[in-house]
């Protein structure tokens, strides 16, 4: 019995988390500029392949503590590093769209930078 | 610079040495032997050829396991399967075949292949070394978030390195692999905190004791089984993590030469790059 209610709750998550990859790839596509894009292919994916791994960890006996595993080190790493590269680029230059209003980073970096070059 | 070689002759050489190639590799083809067989019994090929043993096993003793045209090399060895965790004794040792013939068969061939590496890094640091760039890059301090995600990684990563190369006769991977995800960890150390600054003379030393110590093991086997890079010690049961005799220890070595030396790279690039900051 617990066995087919787990099997079945990781057929859930691993569907779950095909959907959610789906909407990452077409929201790569789909997207306007490149922080949107950053937003569909960290958001969506983290949780895509979170749900998925522990879906498979549910469905095959002995694979949990290492979907586990792999689950907590895309949480860990996946938003810092798209963090970085949105950081960097937005300081690089690249423009957001211009449906992005307002632009909070803006007033903030401005006056961060202001800040650092008074020092 | 013009060189005073004809043309003609040129041409005449480069048509030649295709014409050979051509030749030769027709040549090669029909001199193959006819007919294929493959040596059941020796201890490698055996480990590499039948991946479900029982089946093969089976399929050996009902004698329908060679197809038409094919018959083993030597019928004179009683046939005898290979099982993880339980042979013990082979000729090498290593569950993981490639591992078996980079670092034990070809050990000399992978001295080579790290001194190709150092000679790649000692190039690019000698190009970039003190030399700091015309328009130097404005550096901003990199957030909070960097900082402290980078240095929690790093540790996880630095751990996944070392079980890479640890492991590396067991599964796949190895010391360059390990290595380089090792450098990987320090990539993101350098990108967490601006002016980073790793200590150069450690670095240094830790990769010329390790590829010291590749040399010592390897004359040790010289001295020992009188071949350069011998694997001297007890193989062990085939499967365990003490197993294969040398080949760990070597990749141990192989593996934190390669990390140090591709930090040190890192680090020449990097600080070449950035402003200097008082």
């Amino acid at each position: 019995m617990l066995d087919a209610v787990l099997g079945w709750l990781g057929v859930v998550l691993v569907s779950v988390g095909v959907f959610f990859l789906f909407l990452g790839a077409l929201g790569i596509f789909r997207l306007p500029d490149l922080f949107n894009r950053l937003q569909a292919g960290t958001k969506a994916t983290t949780l895509g392949v979170v749900s998925t791994s522990i879906g498979v960890g549910l469905l095959a006996k002995g694979w949990l503590p290492f979907a586990a595993a792999l689950a907590i080190f895309l949480l860990m790493t996946n938003p810092i590093s798209s963090h970085a590269v949105a950081r960097a680029s937005y300081r690089a230059g690249v423009k957001p769209y211009p449906g992005t209003d307002p632009d909070e980073c803006a007033k903030r970096h401005l006056t961060i930078y202001e800040e650092s070059e008074e020092k | 610079m013009r060189s005073d070689t004809p043309e003609l002759f040129k041409k005449i050489f480069a048509l030649s040495a295709v014409a050979i190639l051509i030749v030769g590799f027709f040549l090669a083809f029909i001199e193959m032997p006819k007919g294929w067989s493959v040596n059941v019994n020796g201890r490698v090929s055996r480990l590499y050829i039948l991946k479900n043993v029982r089946t093969a096993t089976k399929l050996l003793d009902s004698g329908s396991f060679f197809a038409k045209g094919m018959k083993p090399l030597r019928t004179d060895v009683a046939y005898t399967p290979i099982e993880f965790k339980k042979t013990a004794n082979l000729e090498d040792g290593a569950a993981n075949v490639v591992t078996s013939i980079v670092v034990d068969y070809r050990g000399f061939d992978t001295l080579g292949e790290v001194t190709v590496l150092f000679l790649a890094v000692s190039g690019v640091m000698m190009l970039l070394f003190g030399k700091p760039r015309k328009e130097k890059k404005k550096k901003t301090e990199p957030s909070l978030i960097m900082y402290v995600g980078t240095r929690i990684a790093f540790s996880i990563i630095f751990l996944f390195g070392i079980y890479i190369f640890v492991h590396g006769h067991l599964t796949p991977g190895g010391g360059f692999p390990g290595g380089t995800v090792i450098a990987s960890g320090i990539l993101g150390l350098f990108l967490g905190k601006r002016g980073y600054n790793p200590n150069h003379a450690g670095l240094k030393s830790f990769e010329a004791l390790s590829g010291i110590a590749f040399v010592i093991i390897g004359l040790i086997g010289l001295f020992s089984v009188n071949s350069f890079l011998a694997n001297f010690l007890p193989t062990g049961i085939v499967g365990n993590l003490y197993s294969a005799g040398f080949v760990a220890l070597i990749y141990i070595a192989i593996g934190m030469k390669v990390g140090a030396e591709l930090a040190a790279m890192v680090d020449t690039m990097i600080t070449d790059t950035e402003e200097e900051w008082s």
